[in-house]
């Protein structure tokens, strides 16, 4: 029975936090990350645009005006037309004055997870069908001035995040420099929605791999590249503590370039990411299942963790299309332990019906040991979302796995939630 | 073909100074000092151009009425023309600037920038650049070539948007009281709303008549006579003989409109097409026709380019750019 409840939990904690971001947005907006939210990198609290225009006027249902409109143009009664957000009744504004600004995502969902076979040969497959809540991030940012800003951000699974963020320019400006410092998710890759993505948490950077360190974001127009030095602590762990192991001078750097271009109507954006933290404890991820179990006291000799990838984000009317490829390579410290290398990938394809609804088809596939060849695993899911109105999104995804690995093989996921945010 | 289209341009530009009739006034609008507007185009005497009545009525005590076919500006409550003195004008100007303001802040700046210069943190990302509203120069206008919008006129582009572009229609999101607090704080932005000089006359829509094709035919005739095929191309597709080096008085490179598009920038209605020929675009090559054309004349050659749009089909429809106006 305790098993039982293991599993479950260990299912919806997998599902769990959100770190919302859609690069999806980005590349239909033919823009960065940073023309909607106040991270350079993407996710978490919204700026002004993103707030008040973007998932204001261009995201819900139904915004725009009805074709009549513009036959009686002076008329300024619509009556086809919701009334303002302002006008009369309660008015709910995060805005609590000129600098400081609250932000939410909350996400209430119903799962349904079905796997292939039980856990044991003989044994029924443990189905999960289960409400919970999948993510609580509640945001605050100060800005104290065109070039200081302030975010803390504390979520229900996903630990804590806190920085602040100096631009030598005004936000905004298409030549800047950035510099972040405090405790936040490095830059690297695509940073979707859906942290569980196997080039997400599937690598290493899930909704709680935060790290503390310095992250420098300069942009040059189309051009933008984020470079950061990070105590290579990912995870809950605050402190870098790896004491004689390893030197204090022994840090984690990771690099995101990426450059953004278009031919006629086509809008493109390319790049690539790399992360190497050397002498760290623990293997990749994606790595750990193919480590002897017998042999994770040599794991804790010493692991120099690389990850590299590159990626692709475009847009061509309602289209988008997302690509990532990350690979991950460990060498170990210990002299019989041979290194290990892995692939996962992710790739997605969005269309905008009407403005409000997204249909999305997505398909994963990771090889976490290329010199194994039993080990792999694929995914795919296709997903509608609604943005009904203002601060809401639907959602409603069907996801079928393929796992070679996993006793209980592949699954049969329905997730469907709600998610509220300003 | 391209000789005709040449010896239309030169027309143009020697007899009316068409090509041109945005630049003087743009320089002239940010003088900080009150200066009277002068429009660039005259206003021809057998226009239907009326000076537009004064009155005071606060916008939202306002019934629901039918309203009239023209378009009567109505001041709003701290509207500047009305003939206050200076003081008063002050005063009006300032409390329109601090009931406008926080609106502003919340829905405009981000793209228009704090002070209105344009220059808001988003703007870069636009590929259609935000207006600089501390000019007082408008281009979608009742009034004649040069001048200031009526207070009507601002709130139609914020209530609908423009078409196209990332500026989106406010109608569903804001109220009509938030969208004249909006218009009025907009005003207080530039010094040409609050001088000694009389309204700018409004441009009046008459019904307007079948579009037959006699009338089409007679459109094609005064379009090419008329010259916009140098800047619109002779098939008008926007791709004119000078459409490549057209920039707006911001120096940015602008195109003209493809007529066989779904819709201008104001929008896909009959008048916003009569509207746009009839007053230009201040701040953009875009002449005004006001005094070159009749009213009738003017229809024709409203439907006449309305009559090149081509019906949508499905890849149209594929390719609508997503995150932008589109026409439903
Ligand atoms: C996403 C960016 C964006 C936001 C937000 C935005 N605008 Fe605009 N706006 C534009 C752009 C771009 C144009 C210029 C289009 C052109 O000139 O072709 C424009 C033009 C205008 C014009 C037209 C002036 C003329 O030439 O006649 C007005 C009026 C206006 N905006 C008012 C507002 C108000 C009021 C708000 C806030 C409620 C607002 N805008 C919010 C992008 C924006
Ligand atoms: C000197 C060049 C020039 C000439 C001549 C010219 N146009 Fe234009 N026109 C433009 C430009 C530039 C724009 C784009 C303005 C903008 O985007 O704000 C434009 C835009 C338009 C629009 C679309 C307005 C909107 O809301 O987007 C219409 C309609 C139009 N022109 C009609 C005409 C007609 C009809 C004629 C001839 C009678 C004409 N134009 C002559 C340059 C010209």
């Amino acid at each position: 029975m305790t098993v039982r409840v293991l599993l479950v939990v260990s299912v919806l904690l997998a599902w769990s936090s959100h770190a919302h971001a859609l690069p999806r947005f980005a590349a239909r907006n033919g823009a960065s990350c940073s023309l909607c939210h106040i991270n350079p990198s993407g996710g978490g609290i919204r700026n002004a645009y993103g707030r008040n225009v973007f998932a204001t006027a261009w995201l819900p249902l139904g915004t725009g005006p009805a074709r009549e409109a513009w036959d009686h143009p002076d008329s300024d009664t619509d009556d086809s037309a919701p009334k303002g957000t302002h006008s009369g009744g309660f008015a709910f504004d995060p805005e609590i004055n000129d600098s400081l600004v609250f932000g939410a995502d909350f996400l209430a969902a119903y799962i349904y997870s079905k796997p292939d076979r039980g856990p044991a040969p003989g044994a029924k497959p443990d189905v999960t069908s289960s409400f919970f809540l999948m993510q609580g991030d509640l945001y605050h940012a100060a800005t104290l001035n065109d070039h200081v800003t302030l975010v803390f951000d504390v979520g229900i699974y996903s630990g804590f995040e806190a920085w602040g963020l100096l631009s030598v320019l005004p936000a905004g400006e298409p030549n800047n420099l950035q510099i972040k410092v405090g405790r936040f998710m490095p830059a690297f890759g695509i940073r979707d929605v859906n942290h569980q993505l196997y080039t997400r948490d599937g690598i290493g950077l899930g909704a709680t791999d935060k790290d503390s360190g310095i992250e420098l974001t300069g942009t040059l127009g189309p051009a933008m590249l984020q470079v950061a030095v990070l105590n290579g602590t990912l995870g809950d762990k605050g402190l870098d503590t790896h004491g004689s192991k390893r030197s204090w001078l022994e840090k984690a750097l990771s690099a995101r370039a990426s450059v953004r271009g278009r031919a006629g109507k086509l809008r493109v954006e390319l790049g690539s990411s790399f992360y190497y933290s050397p002498n760290t404890d623990e293997a990749n991820p994606l790595l750990a299942g193919s480590v002897d179990p017998a042999r994770t006291a040599d794991v804790s000799e010493g692991v120099d963790n690389v990850r590299a990838g590159g990626f692709l984000m475009s847009n061509l009317g309602r289209f988008s299309y997302l690509a990532e490829l990350v690979s991950v390579h460990d060498s170990f410290k210990a002299s019989s332990m041979p290194s290990l290398t892995g692939y996962a990938s992710y790739q997605e394809l969005s269309f905008v019906p009407l403005q409000g609804l997204d249909l999305i088809g997505t398909f994963e596939f990771a090889d976490p040991d290329v010199q194994l060849g039993n080990d792999r695993r694929a995914r795919a899911g296709l997903v509608a979302e609604l943005f009904p109105w203002r601060l809401t999104e639907l959602r409603t995804m069907v996801r079928r796995s393929w796992d070679r690995a996993n006793p209980t093989g592949g699954a049969w996921d329905v997730v469907v939630f709600t998610h509220l945010f300003f | 073909m391209q000789m005709q289209a040449l010896v239309s341009a030169i027309t143009i530009a020697m007899g009316c100074q068409l090509l041109l009739p945005h630049a003087a006034v743009a320089q002239g609008a940010d003088a900080g000092a009150p200066t009277p507007a002068a429009p660039s185009t005259p206003v021809a005497p057998r226009e239907s151009v009326q000076p537009q009545p004064v009155q005071a009525q606060p916008v939202q005590a306002q019934p629901a009425l039918p309203r009239p076919e023209v378009a009567l500006p109505t001041p709003a409550p701290d509207s500047p023309h009305q003939g206050a003195g200076a003081p008063q004008r002050a005063q009006q100007r300032a409390l329109a600037a601090e009931r406008g303001r926080p609106l502003y802040l919340k829905y405009c700046a981000t793209c228009h920038g704090r002070d209105g210069d344009g220059h808001g943190p988003s703007a870069a990302a636009l590929e259609v650049a935000p207006l600089d509203f501390t000019r007082g120069v408008y281009k979608f206008r009742t009034t004649p070539a040069g001048m200031i919008p009526t207070q009507r006129d601002i709130e139609r582009t914020i209530r609908l948007g423009l078409v196209g572009t990332r500026m989106p229609p406010w109608s569903k999101l804001l109220s009509p009281a938030e969208i004249t607090l909006l218009a009025g704080y907009l005003m207080t932005l530039s010094d040409r709303f609050w001088t000694d000089e009389p309204p700018p006359p409004v441009l009046e829509i008459p019904a307007e008549p079948r579009a037959d094709a006699a009338s089409i035919a007679r459109g094609q005739a005064l379009f090419g006579r008329m010259g916009c095929p140098v800047c619109h191309g002779t098939q008008g597709h926007g791709d004119g003989m000078i459409a490549a080096a057209l920039r707006d008085d911001w120096g940015k490179p602008i195109r003209p409109f493809d007529f066989h598009s779904a819709s201008p920038k104001g929008g896909p209605a009959a008048r916003g097409y009569y509207r746009t020929i009839s007053t230009g675009h201040t701040g953009t090559p875009m002449p005004s026709f006001v005094a070159l054309l009749k009213p009738d004349e003017r229809w024709d050659v409203v439907h006449y380019v309305m009559s090149l749009r081509a019906p949508r089909g499905v890849l149209d429809y594929l390719l609508d750019p997503a995150g932008r106006m589109t026409i439903p």
